[in-house]
């Protein structure tokens, strides 16, 4: 009997969405998680009542209910795996995983004890964060205060883009505008750190400029698509 | 250009049965594999560190030939990542013991990853350690084919065996740990022969796996397209 190694997973990831939701009648933007096409295997999404970016961001300890609704309704609809479309939404992920019996891979940021492992002594872990002031070192699954001092954290916050995802509802950021400010923030910090050799997004916006960031930079850059197709490729199906 | 995963082998002949690391098959993208002179099964697993300073040299060339990102078939090398990490420019993992932080992310508290590998016996905190982790930090339950004509075969300088015979040992094992330890709530495989056993084993216990194949679709996934000049990139 030799096994067949399925080069296509045949599970259904799960996405809790931030409100408002999809627009039935937009047409998804490009290279976000909106966009079946950058997946292999397809996705459902269920948008938690009440979540909207700025509080996502800051966290409320009171959409921990509405999240984990969400994600009930998410199993019951097929997924084999559940994510979140906001990486701050990581504050919600002990409680998720303890009430669904799938895989549960909430943001990017889980990410990171991996990354800065692999890397060398003291070569650093650049964090592209929606917004700084509420991405702390809490949110990184970070004990150690050597691991601690190898991550660095740059943001958006208060440049057009992040404007654009503030407001309700949010409005939609031209891809360009999107590449300027997070490639400022990048362009700043590998200044100021000039050791950094990989980069993680927090963001679910961010994953639209993943590969010119790859380009430009050199460096090896991780975001929520790359937690989702390696969740997707261990969950059985 | 297209991305090239390196590869950095023992010197036993590969396992290459569909779904192995080392299939050319199992991936999208091309891989350059080479063979570290003096790293075997045995050595590796014994904990031999003379091979080190073949890994970095065998990993400086796999660059200098313009891989995108480099790994190895055996878990045990953990034990080099930080050297290998820090001697080339491109990403690095050598070990699919690296994944384990990113299995105890996704099981509830209270639950453990289970790792399977090729021997338990060999297997111990400094893999982890080197791997970037501890067993006071992710509460892990480990199990091996140690004994079973997997384990045997596999040490030998050309293995031939079955992948009946590999999923049968792997699957063998698994039961046994799960019996052994039922709050295991996903699996890490360390062994790069492994990943062929993966469906087999997800059908029969629901848990996710993470393991090689994962890891090394991963590393070409975030790695930059590598531009040369004129073939010489060395750092």
């Amino acid at each position: 009997m030799c096994q067949e190694r399925a080069s296509v997973s045949n599970g259904i990831l799960g996405i809790l969405d931030l409100e408002p939701g999809s627009d039935p009648n937009g047409s998804p933007v490009s290279g976000s998680l909106h966009d079946a096409s950058i997946f292999a295997f397809p996705t459902i999404r269920e948008t938690v009542p009440g979540a909207w970016a700025d509080v996502v961001v800051r966290g409320d300890p009171s959409l921990e209910g509405p999240y984990i609704a969400a994600a009930q309704r998410l199993v019951s609809r097929g997924a084999t795996a559940i994510i979140a479309d906001c990486g701050f939404a990581i504050r919600h992920q002990a409680a998720i995983a303890a009430a669904v019996r799938v895989q549960v891979a909430l943001s990017a940021l889980l990410l990171t004890p991996m990354i800065v492992r692999q890397l060398s002594g003291e070569a650093k872990l650049a964090v592209l964060t929606f917004d700084t002031t509420h991405c702390g070192a809490e949110l990184l699954g970070l004990s150690d205060p050597h691991d601690i001092s190898r991550v660095v954290v740059g943001g958006i916050e208060k440049t057009p883009t992040w404007e654009n995802e503030m407001a309700r509802p949010p409005e939609r950021t031209d891809l360009n505008v999107l590449r300027e400010d997070v490639c400022l923030c990048v362009g700043r910090l590998r200044e100021k750190h000039p050791e950094i050799r990989a980069l993680l997004l927090e963001c679910t916006m961010f994953p639209r400029i993943a590969s010119s960031l790859r380009q430009s930079t050199g460096l090896p850059v991780y975001d929520i698509t790359t937690l989702s197709r390696m969740l997707m490729e261990s969950v059985a199906p | 250009m297209e991305k090239i995963l390196g590869l950095l082998l023992l010197e036993n002949r590969p396992i290459t049965h569909t779904g192995a690391l080392c299939n050319p098959n199992t991936f999208s993208f091309p891989t350059l594999q080479t063979a570290v002179p003096g790293a075997t099964v045995t050595t590796i697993a014994e904990g031999d560190e003379d091979v080190l300073d073949a890994y970095i040299r065998c990993a400086r060339q796999l660059e200098n030939d313009g891989v995108s990102a480099i790994t190895s078939n055996c878990g045990f090398t953990s034990l080099f990542q930080s050297k290998l990490a820090a001697a080339v420019t491109v990403p690095v993992a050598l070990s699919s013991l690296s994944l384990v932080p990113f299995a105890a992310t996704t099981v509830p508290k209270g639950k453990k990853v289970g790792i399977l590998t090729y021997d338990a016996t060999r297997m111990g905190e400094k893999h982890f350690a080197a791997a970037g982790w501890s067993s006071a930090q992710i509460d892990v339950a480990v199990a091996g084919i140690e004994g079973s004509e997997t384990w045997r075969r596999l040490a030998e300088p050309i293995p031939d065996l079955p992948a009946s015979a590999i999923v049968e040992d792997v699957m063998i094992a698994t039961r046994s740990l799960l019996k052994r330890e039922p709050d295991v709530a996903a699996l890490v495989f360390e062994c790069a022969a492994f990943p062929l056993a993966a469906d087999a084993v997800r059908r029969e216990t629901g848990l996710m796996i993470a393991d090689y194949v994962g890891l090394a679709k991963m590393l070409i996934e975030v790695s930059p397209v590598r531009v040369r000049h004129g073939g010489d990139q060395s750092p």
